[in-house]
């Protein structure tokens, strides 16, 4: 088994609604990150995968707040560390990219100054003149042509899957020990999401860093995730490595979002898929929250919320089925 | 939804549609260029027919829904059940032609009921009492798969699923010829989206009306649609039946959207979506010139859009030298 | 709690002060308010006289609710009719665009380039002194910045999908202005309402101090800090009484604008 980095135990979020009320957006999670590995997180809107790496990151909006919980990285709980070590830790530590990089990026700053500035913060040590020096090279291994001019341009004048290619460059030029994206290629279109899939997977195995991937897209998650987290409102419903989960899944609501996706073979057939809504948090939750869509509910699932059973190494479910 | 239907008459003509876009956004900042969006674009959809129209972002394929929702100006013909916009009002032509957009939150008047959206082109066409609109709102409502008790609630208190089975509800409302889907399940989640799917499969059965399906995600257009378009930078690059385009594509940009679509079920990783060469755009060339990983000299040309089915039996079109 | 109650509750008691004291000046004022009295001049607030009385012995108290009449009379009035104006002007303007638009908008611009004062005595000389020119003049200054919101709102709410929708159903662009697009700048009117209601008031205090507004003996709250101003020295809580009486309704009326925006707008 490999080293834990990032250790979340038990976290609990809570949202403050517009009419003043508060609703557990993530209940009682526990999962492990490990050194690596690239970890997708996987579910639909509002099921609590982007609170969760927010909360992390600690860039959690004004209603959201931690009710209980732990997030353990090194010698910090990341729920409690203070403004200033914060700051130690963002950027140099842990770093983030998004969905949308044009609004992660400054209109008015030139690339090479952006993707050098985490640099300038953390390394106080590197000359003007070194940090350009490795800005360009960083920009050359991700992919980009001509990193000199690029530099020189301003956000708006790169295309989309150029901006992502930034980002990464500008988010694991700290070398990060984790670098969490934030569904990353949703905004972009298939051929350029390729590439940018493949210079995460080489930025993971080059330099080591660990990749926390949140997207919603099971085709993303099979080409780049080594295990995968699939949550359905707040809570994990399964766990394991990727393949396990794509090719056995044990909870209902895996399979029914497998059974989701069209394929080739599906043409001219109805599609099985999961009756009912995605959940909002206002909703009332049962205590296995799927218990409302599912088609095997039970007495017991309108009860507890289930055990978590390990079906074989490394593959966990939390589903009453297998009690 | 089987791919032999009876060639009846057409419900939509396009007949060589161009469409230009000056850039004139912010004055003196930018240059103003007129670039062209559409470039003679032609095809037709037939009676029940459910096209699919396929490409990546910015290739023109949403700008080529609203033009033949008469919704911004173009230069060719575009006939709709025979009538062409500008020799009839457009209230006279939206008799004919409905569409369902991506967003079905924003496309909803947050200060009107259900009921009052539904209504609405009803009211706009002067059809029926007050009392008969209303009873066909409730009975809609139950077509498209909702309580007839929506009617009286407003679109934040749905689902984005249930929000858009409104809007499918809203364009059917006419009973129309031909209904324009923009992107129309790509807003939502997985489990909703294959939903919508569903439904748009059990209205065919059960009313006739003609589809142009407009969406970047190629499997589920070969899921739902009967004939299909790959567009690529304003012009059809390649246009068949689904099963030819999907089964047996023969663009290189087809290809390579087809080879870049992730997919949970295989263990390819996908890398060859990463077979592009890129070189430097030629004036008149052919548009993917720059990217196709056959492209030779002959390549600088435009080329037309032929027939290239082997067997003679179904039309296929690909715009390519290298065949 | 739901976003703006404080500000909803502040707002509604101070607003409901000034309403209350307006509406009881109807039915009863301590004194009469032009009952003047030789041997009670400049007196200081007391159980008598709970605001103190004037330069003429009038008692401050019963002028300053009853002047709070006429104020807000003045103000409601002038923004009553500045919105149906301004609402006729940014809707047309902000959904036809082009030429109407451009017209509009630089008459519009040419009414906002002078300065408010100049251009309320422009028009109170060219109609000379009536009871309530004061409110077509303010009216006047008040248009320009009611227009730009109704045409900012109308402006975005075009392009909005919704209506892209209601085109492709074939309503009418009559239809769509007035019962889809005209509803939904209703937050961002109504917040601007209020807050206009309070710059009136201002406006008219303004007004009534440089002698432009309601004329005497009627009492307005402007009117009174004018009077006051001879004697500021001796009898300060002549200007302290009609000055709280505006800071009130200037503060209840802000903190409900400020409801409206943060519970609707934000």
């Amino acid at each position: 088994m490999k080293e834990t980095l990032l250790n979340v135990k038990h976290l609990t979020l809570g949202v403050t609604e517009r009419d003043g009320s508060v609703n557990k957006a993530v209940d009682d999670i526990s999962f492990e990150v490990r050194k690596g590995e690239i970890l997708g997180i996987v579910g639909e809107s509002g099921c609590g995968k982007s609170l969760t790496v927010m909360t992390l990151m600690g860039l959690m909006k004004d209603d959201v707040f931690v009710m209980d919980g732990q997030i353990l990285f090194g010698q910090d709980d990341l729920v409690r560390v203070t403004p200033e070590r914060r700051r130690q830790i963002n950027g140099n530590e842990l770093s983030i990219i998004y969905q949308e990089p044009m609004t992660s990026l400054n209109p008015l700053i030139k690339i090479g100054r952006q993707v050098g500035e985490p640099l300038r913060l953390h390394r106080k040590d590197l000359s003007d003149a070194e940090i350009d020096r490795m800005v360009l090279e960083l920009l050359t291994e991700v992919g980009i042509q001509n990193p000199g001019q690029i530099m020189k341009s301003y956000p708006h004048q790169l295309s989309g899957g150029m901006r992502q290619r930034v980002m990464i460059a500008m988010a694991s030029i700290c070398r990060p020990r984790i670098l969490v994206a934030d569904e990353p290629t949703t905004a972009l279109d298939v051929t350029t999401q390729a590439h940018v899939l493949s210079l995460l997977k080489r930025v993971n195995e080059e330099f080591g860093t660990t990749i926390l991937f949140i997207s919603h897209d099971l085709g993303v998650i099979n080409r780049i995730c080594d295990r995968v987290l699939i949550m359905y409102a707040g809570k994990i419903v399964e766990r394991g490595r990727t393949r396990d989960i794509l090719n056995h899944p044990a909870h209902q609501y895996t399979k029914g979002l497998i059974r989701s996706i069209p394929t080739r073979d599906q043409k001219g057939k109805d599609l099985i898929c999961i009756p009912g809504r995605v959940p909002s948090t206002m909703d009332p939750r049962e205590p296995c929250p799927f218990a409302p869509r599912c088609g095997h509910t039970m007495e017991v699932c309108r009860q507890t919320f289930p055990e978590c059973r390990e079906l074989a190494k490394d593959h966990i479910v939390y589903c009453h089925m297998f009690d | 939804m089987d791919n032999t239907k009876p060639a009846g008459e057409d419900i939509l003509r396009v007949e060589h549609v161009s469409n230009y876009y000056s850039d004139n956004g912010l004055g003196i900042l930018r240059n103003r260029k007129r670039s062209q969006v559409l470039q003679d674009v032609s095809l037709t959809i037939g009676k029940d027919e459910f096209f699919g129209l396929v490409g990546e972002s910015g290739c023109g394929k949403s700008t080529l829904g609203n033009a033949i929702l008469g919704l911004i100006p173009y230069e060719g013909k575009i006939t709709v059940a025979g009538l062409e916009h500008g020799r009839v009002s457009r209230k006279e032509f939206t008799r004919h032609i409905q569409a369902v957009f991506q967003d079905p939150l924003s496309a909803m008047n947050p200060r009107r009921t259900i009921g009052d959206t539904m209504k609405e082109p009803l009211m706009a066409h002067g059809i029926g009492t007050p009392k008969e609109q209303e009873a066909a709102v409730r009975a809609m409502l139950e077509t498209v798969g909702l309580d007839a008790s929506y009617a009286d609630r407003y679109p934040r208190e749905l689902s984005g699923g249930q929000r858009q089975r409104v809007c499918i509800g809203a364009a059917l409302m006419l009973e129309p010829e031909l209904i324009i889907a923009d992107e129309a399940i790509s807003a939502l989640d997985v489990s909703v989206g294959s939903q919508i799917l569903n439904l748009f499969r059990t209205i065919d059965v059960e009313r006739d009306f003609s589809m142009l399906f407009i969406s970047h995600n190629l499997n589920v257009v070969y899921y739902l649609c009967d004939r299909i378009a790959v567009m690529y930078k304003g012009s059809i690059v390649e246009m068949g039946t689904a099963d030819a385009v999907y089964n047996d594509p023969m663009h290189p940009y087809t290809r390579l959207l087809l080879s870049a679509i992730p997919d949970y079920a295989s263990e390819d990783d996908g890398d060859r979506a990463l077979l592009e060469r890129f070189r430097p755009p030629v004036e008149g060339a052919c548009a993917f010139y720059h990217r196709c990983p056959h492209a030779t000299d002959k390549c600088k040309k435009v080329p037309e859009l032929r027939n290239k089915a082997y067997r003679g039996e179904e039309e296929h079109l690909v715009r390519c030298f290298y065949l | 709690m739901k976003k703006g109650t404080i500000e909803f509750r502040i707002g509604f008691i101070l607003t409901g002060i000034i309403l209350f004291l307006a509406i009881l000046s109807v039915f009863y004022t301590p004194y009469d308010i032009n009952a003047m009295d030789k041997t009670a001049r400049q007196l200081a607030p007391s159980l008598q006289h709970l605001f103190g009385t004037d330069n003429y012995g009038r008692d401050i108290f019963s002028r300053a609710i009853t002047g709070s009449r006429f104020t807000l009379l003045v103000a409601l009035s002038t923004v009553g009719s500045c919105t149906v104006i301004a609402s006729a002007l940014g809707l047309i303007s902000g959904y036809l665009g082009g030429p109407v638009d451009e017209i509009i908008m630089r008459l519009i611009d040419a009414v906002s380039s002078f300065p408010d004062i100049l251009i309320a005595l422009i028009v109170v000389t060219i109609l000379s002194y009536g009871k309530y020119t004061i409110v077509i003049a303010l009216c006047v200054t008040f248009v320009p910045s009611f227009t730009r919101i109704v045409r900012t709102a109308t402006l975005q709410f075009k392009n909005a999908e919704f209506v892209r929708n209601l085109r492709v159903f074939g309503v009418s662009d009559l239809r769509i202005l007035l019962v889809h697009i005209f509803p939904n700048t209703f937050p961002l009117l109504l917040s601007t309402i209020v807050i206009g209601l309070s710059n009136a008031i201002l406006a008219e205090a303004a007004m009534s101090y440089l002698g432009l507004g309601i004329q005497p003996p009627t009492p307005s709250w402007g009117r009174m800090l004018q009077e006051s101003q001879a004697i500021i020295y001796n009898a300060p809580w002549a200007a302290i009484a009609p000055g709280i009486m505006i800071v009130m309704t200037i503060m209840g009326l802000n903190s409900i604008g400020e409801g409206i925006r943060k519970r609707y707008l934000a």
